[in-house]
């Protein structure tokens, strides 16, 4: 070695040797990266779908909620009246129930999605009272339904009930 | 150099350590810039996608806030009617749990749109509280990164006008996108709203309004009569529970009105309900117990003058009178802060006046000072003019001879004369010159008893005399 070093000829391929072995090893670097990060990532394309059905079903929640029920109220506040009416049957609950129904079909319906919406009390906090409307109606109270295959929660949104627990508005929406 | 190099052993061992070494540092930099270990961030445009979720959480948050506006104003309508119109309680205390709208010389009415405003944010807030803080971690909980540091309170100025209430958030809230701790987002908005009033406020200033007739009518004994005879149909005497007692002159009230308004059970059911309006009113007795004037004040802005003109005025005032020139100006100081265009109003609304607008001797009482609101009610004016800050009626009983109109009393040699004139008056009858100091703010009725040591006035004017070197003693 340190004879073929000390030849002319030698020393200018000796020159690329350290050159060789350096870029051999950079590459063989980034090329573990590379594959590293995507064994990592491999189920990315699941994570973006699902982020974007979230963002997408969110959109429609929020929308619904802010939609003009009367001249001077939303459908917020018809959740609100539905969900502090003295009974189950009134006209309050059919009015909600017709205008959940109206909102969300159309919408999904169209791709062939199942979907569900639910209202419920935000259960877990100790320092209120359990409610009537969780007595009377159960702790989920099922606005309208379809199932097909697996049902998901994708959006979630939070209306306040006086002198009580939030009330909370779930959409789930199937694969 | 180079052969040199190459022809020692230990040079080329390092020669093939130092070139793949550093290139091996350019791959750990390269690596490092392109963060592969960011777990938090899973995918290409993950960041950007949060930045939308982060946008709708904050609409969410907003929505929240909205619904809570428009049952927070139903709230407050309705506690404020049944605490006779105060957030929280009346100046003038309560009896038997009715806030009190009159007690012995002092009038408390409330003013309707600060203590609508003050409940409004109470409730407001009560219901943000209601926002359980786990929702808005939930994210955090389970993508690293969180869109709610904290849950904020909001304090809304509001704007009641006849059919609207609308809101302004005194300051913006926002809502930070952490991914890896530093914020790579932030969404900021002034909360604001504009929401339809569906209870015709003006109802408490007609019950206050009659509340005010109904004192002036009913002076004299036997006092329950008159009121039975004199209160308005609607009114209750007594509590809107039935109990009708009352003590001595103080009487609670009880007013329906035909206005609905949705209120909730315990159990958050909801039922229409009718406004009922409760307050207590002590009746005045004697002239001693009239209510004093203590409602309106207007002031008139600040002016810059020249100082060395009032000192000149207060130094020939002070020689004129016998008083220090610097217990003058420190007066001055106090009364106007040097503006000899100071103007300050008080005003009061009772129908006692309309005797006094008709018995009035002009030439010795500004009739001006009377004036009648479109309402029909007789309003006192009673303004202060000037450096010294006199009273017309008085400036015009001390200095006939130089005060002619309210007006003249702008005049920095007319006021600051008749102001001198009317201390040393004051000094002459109370005794003193902390006494006459005392009776120059207070009046001279009990000047000569007064706990003069523990008079904020006093002890003010006595404080600007100190730092311009003259003593009251």
């Amino acid at each position: 070695m340190y004879k073929l070093l000390n030849s002319k000829k030698a020393v200018a391929i000796d020159d690329f040797i350290p050159l060789m072995f350096a870029v051999f090893i950079f590459l063989f670097a980034i090329a573990f990266l590379f594959i590293s990060n995507s064994v990592d990532k491999k189920d990315n394309s699941n994570d973006i779908l699902s982020t974007q059905e979230e963002i997408k079903a969110t959109d429609n929640l929020l929308n619904f909620l802010q939609l003009p029920y009367t001249q001077d109220s939303t459908n917020s506040d018809l959740v609100i009246a539905a969900i502090t009416s003295s009974t189950a049957d009134s006209q309050e609950f059919t009015d909600l129930k017709k205008a959940i129904a109206d909102f969300f079909d159309p919408l999904y319906s169209a791709e062939k999605t199942s979907w569900k919406l639910d209202i419920r009390l935000i259960p877990g906090n100790d320092l209120m009272t359990p409610s009537n409307i969780l007595e009377v109606e159960g702790n989920t109270y099922l606005i309208a339904s379809e199932f097909f295959s697996k049902i998901e929660l994708k959006a979630k949104a939070i209306l306040p009930v006086p002198n009580n627990r939030p009330v909370e508005l779930r959409l789930f929406i199937g694969k | 150099m180079k052969n040199k190099l190459k022809d020692s052993k230990k040079a080329t061992i390092l020669y093939y350590i130092v070139i793949p070494g550093f290139f091996l540092a350019l791959v750990f930099f390269y690596v490092s810039s392109l963060d592969p270990f960011d777990t938090e961030t899973k995918y290409v445009g993950y960041k950007e996608l949060s930045l939308i979720k982060l946008s709708q959480e904050a609409n969410k948050y907003f929505l929240f806030t909205d619904a809570s506006t428009k049952l927070s104003a139903d709230k407050s309508i309705l506690n404020l009617a049944e605490k006779g119109g105060f957030a929280l309680a009346s100046p003038c205390s309560n009896y038997l749990n009715y806030q009190l709208w009159t007690a012995k010389g002092k009038q408390c009415f409330p003013e309707y749109q600060k203590e609508f405003s003050s409940e409004f944010n109470t409730q407001i807030n009560l219901f943000l509280q209601q926002l359980p803080s786990e929702e808005f971690v939930n994210f955090a909980k389970t993508d690293s990164n969180s869109f709610y540091p904290k849950v904020q309170s909001i304090n809304y100025n509001l704007f009641i006008s006849k059919d609207k209430i609308t809101g302004i958030a005194d300051k913006a809230l926002s809502f930070g996108l952490f991914i890896s701790k530093p914020k790579i987002g932030q969404y900021n908005s002034l909360p604001s709203f504009n929401i339809k009033k569906k209870v015709n406020t003006e109802e408490f200033e007609k019950i206050e309004s009659e509340a005010i007739a109904l004192i002036n009518k009913c002076t004299l004994d036997p006092i329950d009569e008159c009121i039975a005879k004199e209160k308005p149909s609607n009114w209750i005497v007594g509590s809107c529970e039935g109990d009708s007692s009352h003590e001595d002159r103080t009487f609670r009230f009880c007013v329906n009105s035909n206005t609905e308004i949705t209120s909730y059970s315990d159990k958050s059911k909801s039922e229409k309900k009718k406004m009922q309006y409760r307050f207590a009113l002590y009746f005045p007795l004697t002239d001693e117990e009239l209510i004093p004037s203590e409602t309106t004040v207007i002031e008139s802005p600040l002016e810059t003058t020249d100082l060395s003109s009032i000192e000149q005025e207060a130094a020939k005032a002070s020689e004129k009178y016998s008083i220090d020139k610097n217990i003058i100006l420190a007066l001055i100081q106090q009364e106007s802060n040097n503006n000899p265009n100071a103007i300050r109003c008080e005003q009061s609304y009772e129908n006692r006046w309309q005797d006094l607008a008709n018995t009035l001797n002009c030439q010795q009482y500004n009739c001006n000072e009377i004036i009648q609101s479109p309402q029909g009610n007789f309003h006192k004016v009673s303004c202060s003019y000037g450096l010294m800050q006199l009273m017309y009626p008085t400036a015009l009983e001390t200095c006939p001879e130089i005060v002619t109109t309210p007006e003249s009393l702008y005049t920095k040699s007319i006021n600051i004369d008749c102001g001198a004139k009317y201390l040393s008056k004051l000094i002459a009858q109370c005794g003193s010159i902390s006494r006459g100091i005392y009776a120059y703010n207070h009046g001279p009725a009990n000047c000569k008893t007064a706990d003069i040591n523990n008079d904020s006035y006093v002890l003010l004017i006595n404080n600007k005399c100190s730092e311009l070197g003259c003593s009251l003693v």
